[in-house]
């Protein structure tokens, strides 16, 4: 383009062009889409170079679709660029995640705490679905999806949460996260949870670079939550309870002979700190290298390799992700090519330590080793097997998968304002699942005497999985600007197919403890059959999109999209989605355009409607098993495998949001209010045996997610030298059950028998219209009666009784936390940079189950809480805080132990604060390392979880513990 | 240029969507549609057989319907001594306490579930007519419609009402609801008289499909050569065949009780008799005699060659293993094993008199090595001879035995609408005599006599097989044999005979 006319011209696939100048114009510019503009004089055009418009990002809206620019967007969405992300941590995305976007809920994960294979279960704006029922098969390798999750898209590709673990941060380029039906509505039917859209990087210039990022890591064990006796606390608590009185005399004689001798040990300083014995400092590492080569015309490349190992704090868990990635582009003319190919291998290995309660529970006056030997003793004491020797057995729980995605992408820019692009992806992923238990397993010590069951001892047990996905999508993309007015529309549509199957095998009798392979197996686990599950889903939309604007200042959206899908009988397969969405820009109207400390001021709103599908197709169509282990005369029969639903139709979400995007003076303020009903919700209704089935899979019920969203970031100063800002968030949600018809009554009563049946302790999930789908429910209590040491409970109608009844049983609490946020503050000085962020949550209670199992419903022959001690009724005239359990005989005369059954005694607020991450780089002055031939050095230190407080005291991580994070990295550019 | 770029996209679109209806069905290989299940003829043939394997399970005829349940409350057994024996209240006709309530609802649910497989099967057996050859189509739609009837029939005589007979509010009451289509909203109740109009209807439509039923012999057996290379054909008395289906209509109509249907009753049985004896004597390769009395409590102990209708239960052994065990002590006989106090049975049985030589007497196992001494268990179940071989009729379990086309007709010629009793006494002659009961009947018994004689002969022969009840239930009877044991006090009526519907029927909407 000539500067000051209108003459131009392109450039052919060489990069050259001819143009005639006209005299008096010797300005050239040089643009191109994406790339920061560039007027040289006609004198100095040798070899032109354009850099890439690094604020690119920050101005446009990646929908993962098409890209858009964001004054004019009318939905709500957040982008997260790979330098935000980093700040806060560099294990992975949801960690990252977590710390930035507080309306993405990512939970802890009490049972696992911080396993490094256990993936994060997430919601964004709160729940909509019912807990998806157990198939009854637990398939190794995540092939089913959970209900409440939103949809991940990776380089315009939909893809797993396990996917987006394992992805290596330093590829991210962006991260989008769509929040309202305007911006969501372009997935349709699969966008209701909402949507990630997480970009890779692009190619940047033209100059050669290759980037080293390593790091190593130290996770270390959080055991805070623990309150256990030590030694001679638990003895005495054992003592108190009574375990060493008799009214038998001779037997007296006995306990207190077992007493003395257990209070010899432990004067004598046995104390087994058996929480530490399968713990460690997980010391992990990764290295990434990323190369780019490109000449600046047509050809350009990407390479990326990573390695990344993390190590858990139980000994010998960890995960290691190798990938490779190649992300080719291409221009000719008008048409941009581009493939990105990724290959990635995850090994992951669960701690032959087994489970971490297991340690939780052995008492500390047994002894880990032998006294005499100091090796790991078989017994821990008499009968109690110790759960370390089993660790060093070669017990093995190992799972692998490894990926190939190919994703192709093509551009044809047709004319000025039209633009076809089209995509087609494949994807493929191989698992497998190994488990073994070597005969010496104390799982065999008891009930494998007779010499038949002796060589069935060891077992294994071996998954195979594999899932491919395919798909296509073309559109065509229409831009045009004529006056003040700006016209944009999208239409096109996709086809997919994804197909997932995973099979189980079982084989016992293995000849010794070392040999960790099937095929050394006596047999196929006697009893068993091999079992699987398989799917295959097709899937066909279309969407339709338009925006207009006006003068920048009035912006309307719509979007259409009309899917289709094979989970859904011939009547209702087709479903729509659609969203209308408006925005006003406040600061571009005449009178506001001239205020110096507006930058910024965009009132929007929203509403639509999308989906959500989580089922299998046997649910829609009749299909039909075969009696496997009966026949007729030796013939086989066959069956209706479930009650088919016909009608069954897709989950639908009702969005409406407002929102402003406010930048004043050096502060940018987000603020979102929602409304969201979920409608035609997925659950199992209970229906009449005479149909010839107890349950079918029907649409029911109204949920409603109400909430507000804030986010805040002032810059306090800023210069050359650097920057301090401080920013803030807050997410409140509410969520409420309008309308679940009749149909569930049955299924609240089951529950209902549940919290009544006296060997039950947890809460059960009860859904009543008015209340939280999370709700905790418990029978009001008001203690413990000082004088006869039983609970008093609140009955409805105000009485006290003694009696538990379910049926008093009132919302407690909800463990959901109503608010959640995070704040914190970066800054960068002269090429040092700190950053810190704390996360909260509040407003919500969770029941204290591990408390009422570790000091109610106790085994005292095992380790309980501290608070055993002092906390329990003993006798009349005390004031406790804590009762004692009577016995009860079960349907089958058996004699048990009565249990504390829910009870608003142990239901607690739930408030925390967690300082979870700190990082501080420090950047060399390009100049410094010029003579290292480096172009760019980055010494970065991050700590993660620091520390957490919280209002309640409970054990977190009974299974795998949670664990703390610091880690050290360089960054390197050559 | 750009209009026509726009309509042969909208061209693409509308061709993409016209083919993709069938790209989109899919289903999973683990899973089979009904579509491809029922694409020939294997598998109609397996889900009938499916239906019989539902039909044997613990909870229908492998157990409550037949030997346990069923019998206790036909009074077939002493009464349970130990309260905690967990069919203790169902014994003393406690239908709705914690432990008996889950048996019938089980009941109840596995009976619906065996017809939802009927109703499936049926539906596709029309629309896919052409892929089924004329054999396979008319006997398995014969038989699935035999089944559902099967089905409903003992669903309405176990949670309807008694002595339908002596009812006049058949045409409105309603009784358990007919169910012939998969569907999951609850198909209406229908009146007594309709349910039996339906169950009539639907079995003479089986009758005359299986008019072909090779059981029959009336034709060349090569016409089901080619139908049965899989050797489906060849266990028609486990199958509900030709015959099965005129009994059960017998049955039917006897349970309906007017005049009119107990003439049908006696026709249909005397015809069935005459045919099977005809059938006897033609020299086919299924016979349906009377067991010869001296095998029966040695070798063939379920009366094989009786048999109009029994279920193949695998591993029968192991079902009966607890509760007809032989070598019971004093808890198994309080908590499991289902026995008769010697005297009672040597009463019933009349073996000082003219039942000494009665082979169904020597079926009763005697227990006299084990404690406690003086209680008998029936054998007829059992899986090995009393010599301990194995048993050459295995997992055979009898529904519908040739005797009861005998006592059906000459019920309807005591108590029908032309009574004879000449005839009658002539048609349980035949019985007693094959069961060895030398001693005919008196020819001086009046009506009543002979139907106390019938009574015995309900309760001698039908033990394990859960048709005593029936009986009382039908002539409504107000009182059972040895109430007293079990605290039921005279009369006995509708509370005793019906099972309650299932506590969610009822929430649903549902009458009993």
């Amino acid at each position: 383009m000539i500067q000051g006319t209108h003459r131009g011209t392109v450039t052919d696939s060489g990069g050259y062009f001819t143009i005639q100048i006209p005299e008096g114009r010797d300005n050239l510019v040089f643009s191109y889409l994406g790339f920061v503009s560039q007027t040289l004089p006609l004198a100095k055009t040798a070899l032109v170079t354009l850099v890439p418009d690094e604020q690119e990002i920050e101005d446009v809206v990646v929908t993962g679709i098409f890209t858009r620019k964001k004054e004019s967007y009318t939905g709500s969405a957040t982008t997260i660029t790979q330098s935000q992300l980093t700040r806060v941590s560099n294990r992975n995305v949801f960690e990252s995640l977590k710390n930035i976007e507080p309306s993405l809920y990512i939970m802890d994960n009490t049972l696992m705490g911080s396993d490094p294979n256990t993936l994060p279960d997430m919601q964004l704006r709160g729940i909509t679905s019912f807990p998806s029922e157990s198939t009854g098969v637990t398939i190794k390798g995540n092939y089913q999806n959970r209900p409440n999750q939103p949809l991940f898209i990776l380089d315009g590709f939909e893809t797993t949460v396990e996917k987006v673990m394992d992805m290596d941060m330093n590829r991210v380029e962006s991260i989008t996260v769509l929040k309202d039906a305007a911006a969501k509505a372009l997935y349709g039917s699969d966008a209701a949870n909402g949507v990630i859209v997480i970009e890779t990087k692009r190619l940047a210039g033209n100059q050669e670079l290759v980037t080293y990022t390593g790091s190593i890591e130290l996770t270390m064990p959080d055991l805070s939550s623990y309150n256990l006796c030590n030694a001679w606390e638990k003895l005495e608590a054992e003592r108190i309870e009574g375990v060493y009185t008799s009214v038998n005399p001779t037997s007296q004689i006995e306990l207190n002979s077992q007493y003395n001798q257990l209070k010899a040990r432990v004067l004598g300083g046995l104390d087994t700190y058996w929480l530490a014995k399968p713990l460690r400092t997980g010391i992990g590492h990764k290295h990434t290298l990323s190369i780019e080569l490109g000449d600046s015309r047509a050809l350009r490349a990407l390479l990326d390799f990573s390695y990344n190992n993390t190590a858990g704090v139980m000994k010998g868990s960890d995960r290691t992700v190798i990938s490779g990635d190649v992300n080719l582009s291409y221009r000719k003319k008008d048409f941009l090519f581009r493939n990105i190919l990724s290959v990635s291998n995850t090994k992951s290995v669960n701690s032959p330590w087994g489970e971490f309660s297991d340690y939780a529970k052995m008492n500390p006056y047994w002894s880990a080793t032998d006294p005499e030997t100091g090796q790991v003793a078989r017994w821990a004491y008499t009968d109690v097997p110790n759960p370390m020797y089993d660790a060093l057995l070669g017990t093995l729980d190992k799972e692998s998968y490894t990926t190939l995605t190919d994703n192709f992408y093509a551009e044809w820019q047709a004319t000025e304002a039209l633009k076809l692009t089209a995509r087609v992806g494949i994807s493929v992923k191989r698992s497998d699942a190994d488990e073994f238990y070597p005969a010496k397993h104390s799982k065999f010590a008891v009930g494998y005497d007779t010499s038949n069951m002796q060589l069935r001892k060891g077992s294994y047990q071996l998954d195979n999985g594999k899932s491919s996905d395919v798909s296509g999508e073309l559109y065509a993309n229409y831009a045009k600007q004529w006056g003040k007015h700006y016209l944009y529309a999208n239409v096109g549509g996709k086809i997919s197919e994804n197909s997932y199957s995973a099979y189980q095998h079982y084989a016992e009798g293995f000849p010794n403890s070392q040999t960790a392979d099937i095929t050394f197996a006596r047999q196929y686990a006697e009893g068993k059959k091999p079992v699987g599950i398989s799917s295959i889903t097709r899937d066909l939309s279309f969407l339709g999109t338009a925006s207009y604007s006006y003068d920048d200042r009035y912006n309307v959206d719509l979007t259409f999209r009309e899917s289709a899908s094979s989970l859904y009988g011939a009547d209702n397969r087709w479903s729509s989605a659609w969203s209308a969405g408006v925005a006003w820009n406040l600061h571009n109207e005449p009178f506001m355009r001239d205020q110096n400390w507006l930058k910024q001021f965009k009132i929007r709103a929203s509403a639509g409607l999308t989906g959500n599908q989580s089922y299998d197709t046997n649910e829609v169509l009749a299909t039909y098993l075969y009696y496997t282990d009966v026949t007729y005369h030796g013939q086989t029969g066959a069956y209706l495998a479930k009650m088919p639903n016909p009608a069954l139709k897709w989950e639908q979400r009702m969005d409406y949001n407002v929102g402003a995007d406010i930048m004043i003076h050096r502060a940018t303020i987000a603020l979102d209010y929602y409304n969201s009903i979920t409608e035609n919700m997925l659950t199992n209704v209970t229906i009449p045996t005479s149909t010839g089935f107890n349950v079918v899979k029907d649409n029911l019920g109204k949920v409603r997610n109400r909430g507000i969203e804030a986010q805040l970031s002032y810059t306090l100063w800023q210069a050359q030298t650097g920057y301090f800002n401080v920013f803030g968030a807050i997410a409140y949600n509410k969520n409420t059950i309008i309308s679940l018809s009749e149909s569930l009554k049955a299924y609240n009563e089951k529950m209902l028998a549940q919290a009544q049946d006296k060997g039950n302790s947890s809460p059960v999930l009860i859904y009543q219209d008015g209340m939280p789908m999370n709700a905790i429910w418990a029978v009001p209590s008001l203690g413990i009666d000082p004088t006869t040491g039983q609970e008093i409970y609140v009955k409805k109608d105000g009485t006290l009784t003694y009696e538990y009844d379910s049926t008093d049983q009132v919302v407690a609490g909800v463990s959901d936390p109503k608010y959640r946020g995070n704040f914190g503050f970066s800054a960068e000085y002269k090429g040092f940079g700190l950053s810190a962020t704390c996360t909260y949550l509040g407003g919500g209670q969770l029941y204290n189950e591990t408390l009422v199992n570790k000091v109610e419903n106790i085994d005292i022959y095992y380790n309980v809480d501290r608070r055993v001690l002092y906390g329990r009724w003993q006798a009349p005239g005390q004031n406790a805080m804590f009762k004692q359990l009577g016995s009860y005989t079960d349907a089958d005369g058996n004699a048990r132990t009565e249990k504390t059954r829910p009870t608003t005694r142990f239901v607690q607020d739930n408030n925390e604060l967690t300082f979870s991450s700190l990082s501080f780089y420090y950047e060399f002055n390009p100049r410094m390392i010029s003579k290292l031939r480096l172009k760019r050095l980055k010494l970065a230190f991050y700590m993660n979880n620091i520390a957490t407080l919280s209002s309640i005291r409970i054990e977190r991580g009974t299974l795998y513990p949670f664990a703390r994070s610091m880690s050290f990295s360089v960054t390197a550019t050559f | 240029m750009k209009n026509s770029i726009r309509l042969s996209f909208l061209a693409v679109v509308g061709l993409l969507a016209a083919s993709c209806e069938n790209w989109l069905d899919v289903t999973p290989p683990s899973e089979i549609r009904a579509e491809d299940h029922y694409s020939s003829a294997d598998g109609f043939q397996q889900t009938l057989l499916g239906c019989y394997i539902a039909m044997t399970d613990e909870n229908l005829y492998g157990e409550n319907l037949t030997w346990h349940m069923l019998d206790m409350l036909g009074r077939q057994y002493d009464a349970r001594k130990n309260s905690a024996a967990d069919d203790y209240d169902l014994d003393r006709y406690n239908y709705t306490s914690t432990k008996s309530s889950p048996v019938i609802e089980k009941v109840w649910a596995a009976a619906y579930s065996v017809i939802v497989n009927t109703n499936e099967a049926l539906d596709y057996i029309d629309r896919n007519r052409t892929q089924l050859d004329s054999i396979n189509y008319r006997i398995i739609k014969g038989e699935l419609l035999a089944v559902r009837a099967y089905m409903h029939f003992d669903l309405m005589r176990l949670f309807g009402c008694s002595n339908l007979a002596g009812r006049s509010d058949l045409e409105s009451r309603v009784t358990v609801p007919y169910v012939t289509a998969v569907e999951k909203e609850i198909a209406p109740q229908l009146s007594y008289a309709q349910t039996i109009r339906n169950l009539v209807a639907d079995l003479n439509e089986a009758s005359a499909l299986l008019e072909i039923d090779p059981i029959r012999n009336r034709y060349p057996s090569d016409i089901y050569a080619e139908a049965n290379v899989d050797h489906f054909y060849d266990y028609r008395q486990q199958h509900l065949n030709y015959y099965a289906v005129r009994a059960l209509l017998a049955r039917v109509c006897m349970w309906e009780g007017s005049p009119e249907s107990l003439r049908q009753a006696r026709t249909v049985a005397e015809e069935t008799i005459a045919e099977l004896k005809t059938l006897a004597g033609s020299g086919g390769s299924t016979q349906i005699v009377f067991t010869k009395a001296d095998v029966v409590p040695t070798t063939h102990m379920c009366f094989p060659d009786e048999h109009l209708f029994a279920l193949n239960v695998v591993n029968l052994e192991q079902a009966i293993a607890t509760n007809l065990n032989r070598e019971y002590s004093q808890d198994d006989r309080q908590y499991r094993t289902l026995c008769i106090t010697n005297s009672i049975a040597d009463n019933l049985y009349e073996i000082k008199g003219v039942g000494i030589s009665d082979c169904r007497y020597k079926l009763l196992y005697h227990n006299v090595e084990y404690w406690p001494e003086g209680t008998k268990t029936p054998s007829k179940l059992y899986q090995t001879t009393s010599t301990g071989a194995n048993y050459a009729y295995k997992d055979l379990l009898p529904l519908i035995r040739l005797p009861e086309l005998y006592y059906m007709a000459a019920e309807c010629y005591v108590r029908g609408p032309e009574p004879d009793l000449e005839k009658a006494r002539a048609l349980l002659d035949e019985v007693r005599e094959a069961r060895a009961v030398y001693e005919d009947l008196s020819p001086d018994l009046d009506a009543e006599g002979m139907m106390t004689e019938i009574d015995k002969e309900y309760r001698k022969e039908f033990i394990c097989e859960g048709v005593a009840f029936y009986f009382f239930k039908r002539l409504g009877y107000e009182k059972l044999p040895r109430q007293s044991d079990v605290g039921l006090k005279s009369p006995v009526g509708d509370a005793t005979y019906m099972l309650p519907y299932p506590e969610f029927e009822v929430q649903s909407g549902r009458v009993q």
